[in-house]
């Protein structure tokens, strides 16, 4: 979130940064298309983001906005679980 | 695009089907690819294999409780009675009987071989006069539900490639096991659940003995969404099904949605079916998160049914309670359930830590087929009961009026079935008058696994699957389906 550029610039880094390689145009497509949704449920339902965020040994970061930092959780989860970052081929 | 390409190699029709449709529609219109996602992933699991052509014809079973007795249980002191042993006592057995057959090295070292008569009396019970021992109260009860298979044999002498045999067709790791084979042929009935569960129990007679691995269970060179899925014996049976706090459903759904579309365009490169098994493995769990907690949910049985199993159905991860997971399952038409009860393996101490282990699952078993019976799912299940050899007549260790041991004993053994097409009530199959070798009507492990897949509506010769260039099957190039076996 701390990286400079819109969303999808973010998106593109953090992809490249799990599967060390760059996204395809239509893998950043699906990730960001996804972004924007979980950006909107989070900032709708406010009591979501404290669970999520209460989980896990580090605390939150203070200076982020907990809503925000919610959907990039979500949507990085993602990344972290596809096949291709759980294989190493 | 030809269904052929080597890159659909190794994977099912239905996937090469629904892969090369898919792939046309995206070489062809660049990018709509993405809205065929809906083909693959709305899919049941693996609902039909409907090029394979299986079954072959109407099945009697449609569906198994296999519940395996790990460590080989003796059929010396359970179902196959040799009063006449009384008069050997502790004398040594007959090399005109062991004729130099191979020992293992637990006990081919030993200076004699002791004939130990078992202690525990057998009688012969219901209307077809099967013998049981002392030791099966309940079972015992069920006479004329059992078909009691005396005369099995195995290649395997010890407990792992012998487990591995009668799972694989193969003492070596890595060929399918024949869960994973009915999966494969079959498919599955319930698209919330694996078509093949797994559960596992730890004996009373050796509680520490003997280790199971995850490939007796596995899919070898099979898609490995096929292979056994495990419910735990300790703790939670399933880990992990609620949602992390603060995901609320729709988030997992959309998450789920995502890493598919990502996924499947990673498998439009690489054409790597493992990846269809990640994507379907996802989806199976997302419905295990609703179907797992309905099918652990014990609260609504009553406790008349609950009596059935014996009082260990309420200690979770025994085998009682496994065994009425497994009617659960049955219930839910799940195709291949399979119980694994360690604990059998009684080279010293025998007579106590027999007992141990039929106090596990003596009652049981028994609870389980009346239980079937009562719901009409005896009609349609197979049910199997065994190990993966049995148990020699002479003592390994030191023979006393009330203690013996058993070494392991490939050449002959018993397994019973009952249930779905199965010839009910008899005893077939003969050994020699030390329960060494076979005299009459021998069933090797090929022959069991053939009958087995026939009772499912399987041609065993026809279930095939080419791998490295050759065509492999569950019994290998052997194995005749055992007719007297059959009702």
């Amino acid at each position: 979130m701390r990286q400079s550029g819109d969303n999808a610039a973010k998106l593109a880094w953090t992809f490249r940064h799990v599967v060390r390689r760059d996204a395809t145009a239509e893998e950043l497509s699906v990730l960001h298309k996804g972004l924007e949704k979980r950006l909107a449920t989070y900032a709708t339902d406010k009591t979501l983001a404290p669970k999520l965020l209460a989980t896990g040994l580090s605390p939150a970061p203070t200076d982020l906005d907990h809503d925000q930092l919610a959907a990039w959780t979500a949507t990085t989860n993602i990344l972290l679980n596809l096949d291709e970052t759980v294989t190493r081929e | 695009m030809n269904c052929n390409d080597h890159q659909f190699q190794g994977l099912d029709p239905a996937t090469q089907m629904a892969l090369s449709r898919r792939t046309f529609i995206k070489g062809s219109a660049g990018g709509i690819g993405l809205a065929a996602l809906g083909s693959i992933i709305g899919t049941p699991a693996f609902a039909a294999n409907p090029g394979l052509g299986f079954p072959n014809f109407k099945p009697k079973a449609k569906r198994i409780i296999y519940l395996f007795q790990s460590g080989a249980p003796s059929q010396l002191d359970l179902f196959d009675p040799k009063p006449e042993m009384e008069k050997m006592r502790a004398k040594d057995l007959p090399e005109s009987i062991r004729k130099g057959q191979r020992l293992t090295t637990m006990t081919s070292g030993q200076k004699s071989f002791p004939v130990a008569p078992s202690i525990f009396k057998f009688k012969q019970y219901g209307q077809s006069g099967a013998w049981f021992s002392e030791l099966m109260p309940h079972m015992s009860t069920k006479a004329d539900a059992w078909c009691v298979v005396r005369a099995m044999h195995t290649e395997a002498i010890n407990h792992d490639p012998a487990i591995t045999f009668m799972q694989t067709g193969s003492q070596l790791a890595g060929r399918p096991s024949i869960g994973a084979w009915s999966a494969y042929g079959l498919g599955s009935e319930n698209a919330d659940l694996p078509a093949y569960v797994v559960m596992t129990s730890f004996g009373s007679g050796r509680p520490e003995d003997q280790p199971l691995y995850d490939r007796l269970w596995g899919a070898g060179f099979l898609p490995s969404k096929l292979q056994g899925v495990k419910l735990r014996n300790k703790g939670e049976r399933v880990l992990y099904l609620k949602d992390p706090d603060g995901i609320p459903r729709e988030v997992r759904r959309e998450q789920l949605d995502e890493l598919a579309a990502l996924n499947n365009q990673r498998h439009d490169v690489l054409g790597d079916p493992e990846i269809q098994t990640r994507i379907s493995q996802y989806e199976m769990a997302f419905r295990m998160q609703t179907s797992v907690p309905d099918l652990l949910d014990l609260s609504k049985e009553p406790q008349h049914v609950l009596d059935l199993y014996g009082p260990d159905v309420k200690r979770p991860g025994s085998y009682a309670s496994n065994c009425l997971l497994a009617r659960r399952l049955c219930e839910r038409d799940v195709r291949f359930v399979q119980l694994f009860h360690m604990g059998w393996d009684h080279h010293v101490g025998l007579p106590n830590a027999i007992k141990g282990q039929c106090n596990d699952t003596d009652q049981a078993t028994a609870g389980l087929l009346t239980d079937l019976k009562q719901r009409g799912l005896l009609d349609d299940t197979l049910i199997v009961w065994g190990g993966e050899f049995g148990r020699t007549i002479y003592s390994q260790g030191t023979l006393t009026e009330t203690n013996y041991g058993r070494d392991h004993h490939p050449r002959c053994f018993t397994v019973l079935m009952a249930g779905a097409g199965v010839n009910q009530g008899t005893t077939f199959g003969e050994t020699d008058d030390f329960s060494y070798n076979i005299v009459k009507d021998g069933v090797h492990v090929h022959d069991l696994n053939a009958t087995i897949l026939h009772l499912m509506g399987v041609d065993h010769k026809r279930l095939t699957y080419r791998y490295q260039g050759r065509d492999f099957r569950l019994t290998d190039i052997h194995g005749d389906v055992v007719k007297q076996l059959l009702a």
